[in-house]
């Protein structure tokens, strides 16, 4: 607060900690500042009025946010320099380089509106109130405490002045000053903090700084997964062409030398070898394969999820009905979410649920990816910690989406995967 | 014979194991657009590729051998592939109902079927690697003609898949060459197969086990 450490009850004291002289420098700087701002506003307007045919407002928007964000860093100084800091002046940052994206960035940003009122404010109501505290303070003070002088020098100029002196009551004018100096200082004082105290709380880091931060970090959450995603893949190709491919090619080798291996009873020991080597060559292959195929599976990056999905319902050991409709491909970080939800739905349901058949709807509308999946087994199924449910919600928060269940014993199960996505 | 694989230790195994079974490969190719240039360049009576070849490592082969079979109609192709997945095979299928062969890249390591399912598909045969075909039956118990088959009709049906004659399957399945005709006009009945030339309805059967989608999109 900034009337905390004011000494409102001794006057001497308040006089003398140059609160009410910064107060009046405030007010009156203030409406210098308001007044400025109300010209740019006006030429801003103007200016992006008459663009507007040809860029349709864009300018208009650049050059209010511009006005308004000048006048909200001048604002946030001047508080500062009358003693009362304002905390967090820094807008999101904008995700990519570029005006349109910092336009965008503006927009989405709740203090762009809050400094445009602000700014709104300050050069409507705000201005004449700092000029009339500041004017009338100075003239009510100024006046009385010079009378004497005023008379003395410009006789012509101060008729009112010269009467007072006449009639002998003028020495009662500079006292009467004092007790006005006196006044004028709560007053400036007063109307400065809370002058102040409206842009602190306009312009102020409340619990926007909170919701930047939490974006921040829920983005950077979306990155660690889509990164886990990328790296997946990556090892998956290492492994398909590095391991795999020579491991394929001893395999082809040893095929080929028992092809061409003569069966005499001489070579057959070596023949008994060579099946051997070339056997567990075969086993070796197939189990990796499935290790690669689990890592990352080939057709989901290939062919999106209707593909990959159509897969896993050739794999699994329930039928599934699958009715995905899709108007393409969703995004990397996305098709992993509803893919890994899936088949965890499936092999669930596979595994625990007895059930007989599995649905497997997906829809895309309102920017959303909505995916459901339903059995009519047993039901019970629950999202523990540690769980596969429990990883994959978390998976689904990362891609800013919810991961809902619905399984009463008995049944039937649904899990209902709702997840932001761009096509 | 035409090589396409981008790995040369597999593209040289190939090359020896077909030149041992006396086919002469007259040109490897490491990627799509060298297979295309060297079809066009030696008019091969067969072609191998891998499925996943440079640049980008996805489906190149997959996408050539389509192309391919649209440029020279009845071009025997032989896809290898590293995804036991039907994606593939259906895709591949769409565009060829004969002389095509979609198998596992580990199948070439088993040098004597490896060269039969190639001599099938140079002999006009569809041939599917019985893994995926397995895959297939796993996941079709229900909801669908495949699920009216019994276990016998079944193996027979895989058999099909595979390009082998009603003779190569009665022997590997131990019963008779009349039997086995005998189940395969059942799953032609149960198919909904109208009778036609039978080799036509061999592939329309086989075809029916990627035709049965369950997002019911499929082959046309």
């Amino acid at each position: 607060m900034p009337g905390a450490q004011i000494p409102w009850h001794a006057p001497v004291r308040l006089l003398r900690s140059g609160r009410p002289l910064r107060g009046l420098g405030y007010l009156a700087s203030g409406a210098v500042c308001d007044l400025l701002c109300l010209a740019a506003l006006l030429v801003a307007v103007a200016a992006g009025l008459a663009l507007s045919p040809f860029l349709a407002g864009f300018p208009l928007l650049v050059a209010l946010f511009l006005v308004a964000g000048g006048h909200a860093a001048l604002e946030r100084r001047r508080v500062a320099w009358l003693g009362t800091p304002v905390e967090s002046a820094e807008h999101r940052a904008p995700s990519r380089p570029g005006v349109t994206a910092w336009v965008g960035a503006r927009l989405r940003d709740p203090r762009t509106r809050r400094e445009l009122a602000h700014a709104v404010l300050s050069c409507t109501v705000l201005w004449p109130f700092e000029l009339i505290v500041t004017v009338s303070c100075v003239l009510m003070t100024g006046f009385p405490l010079l009378a004497p002088l005023l008379a003395a020098l410009f006789p012509a100029a101060f008729p009112a002045a010269v009467e007072l002196a006449v009639a002998g009551w003028l020495w009662l004018a500079p006292p009467i000053g004092l007790l006005f100096a006196l006044l004028s200082a709560y007053v400036l004082t007063a109307a400065a903090g809370v002058r102040a105290r409206l842009t602190v709380v306009v312009l102020g880091a409340r619990s926007d700084a909170c919701t930047a931060e939490f974006e921040e970090v829920s983005r950077s959450r979306t990155r660690i997964v889509d990164r886990f995603d990328t790296e997946r893949a990556r090892i998956e190709r290492d492994l398909h062409d590095g391991v795999q491919g020579r491991l394929l090619g001893l395999a082809v080798q040893l095929g080929i030398a028992r092809s061409r291996l003569p069966a005499t009873a001489a070579t057959a020991p070596v023949a008994a070898l060579l099946a051997g080597a070339h056997e567990e060559a075969t086993t070796v292959l197939a189990e990796l394969r499935r290790v690669v195929d689990g890592i990352h599976p080939h057709v989901l990056t290939d062919r999106g999820l209707v593909a990959a999905v159509d897969e896993l319902a050739g794999t699994s050991t329930v039928p599934v009905r699958a009715d995905l409709v899709l108007p393409g491909r969703l995004g990397r970080s996305v098709e992993a979410c509803a893919y890994y939800v899936i088949s965890e739905a499936i092999t669930n349901a596979a595994k625990h649920s007895m059930a007989r058949t599995v649905d497997v709807a997906a829809r895309v509308g309102g920017g959303r990816l909505r995916v459901e999946i339903g059995d009519d087994g047993l039901g019970g199924a629950s999202a523990v910690d540690g769980g596969g449910l429990q990883g994959l919600a978390d998976r689904a928060a990362a891609v800013g989406g919810t991961l809902r269940l619905a399984s009463p014993a008995g049944g039937p199960t649904r899990l209902v995967l709702e997840v932001p996505c761009q096509v | 014979m035409v090589v396409a694989e981008d790995s040369a230790l597999l593209r040289e195994g190939l090359r020896h194991i077909l030149a041992d079974a006396g086919h002469e490969v007259v040109a490897g190719a490491g990627d799509a657009a060298e297979l295309l240039d060297a079809v066009a360049a030696h008019a091969p009576d067969l072609v191998v590729t891998d499925v996943r070849m440079p640049p980008a490592f996805t489906d190149e082969g997959l996408a050539a051998a389509v192309e391919l079979r649209r440029r020279h109609p009845g071009l025997p192709i032989v896809v290898l592939s590293h995804v036991v997945g039907r994606t593939y095979a259906a895709e591949l299928l769409e565009t060829a109902t004969t002389a095509v062969g979609y198998l596992l890249k580990d199948r070439v390591a088993d040098v004597p079927q490896f060269v039969a399912a190639v001599e099938r598909v140079a002999g006009g045969a569809v041939v599917i690697d019985p893994e995926v075909v397995r895959r297939l039956l796993a996941a079709r118990r229900d909801a669908s003609p495949l699920a009216a088959l019994t276990p016998r009709e079944t193996d027979v049906l895989e058999g099909m898949a595979q390009g082998r004659t009603n003779g190569a399957i009665a022997s590997a399945l131990r019963i008779s060459e009349i039997s086995v005709a005998k189940h395969a006009g059942n799953i032609f009945a149960k198919l909904l197969l109208p009778p036609a030339a039978d080799d036509n309805r061999r592939v329309l059967a086989v075809l029916a086990y990627l035709r049965d989608r369950p997002d019911g999109t499929g082959l046309t």
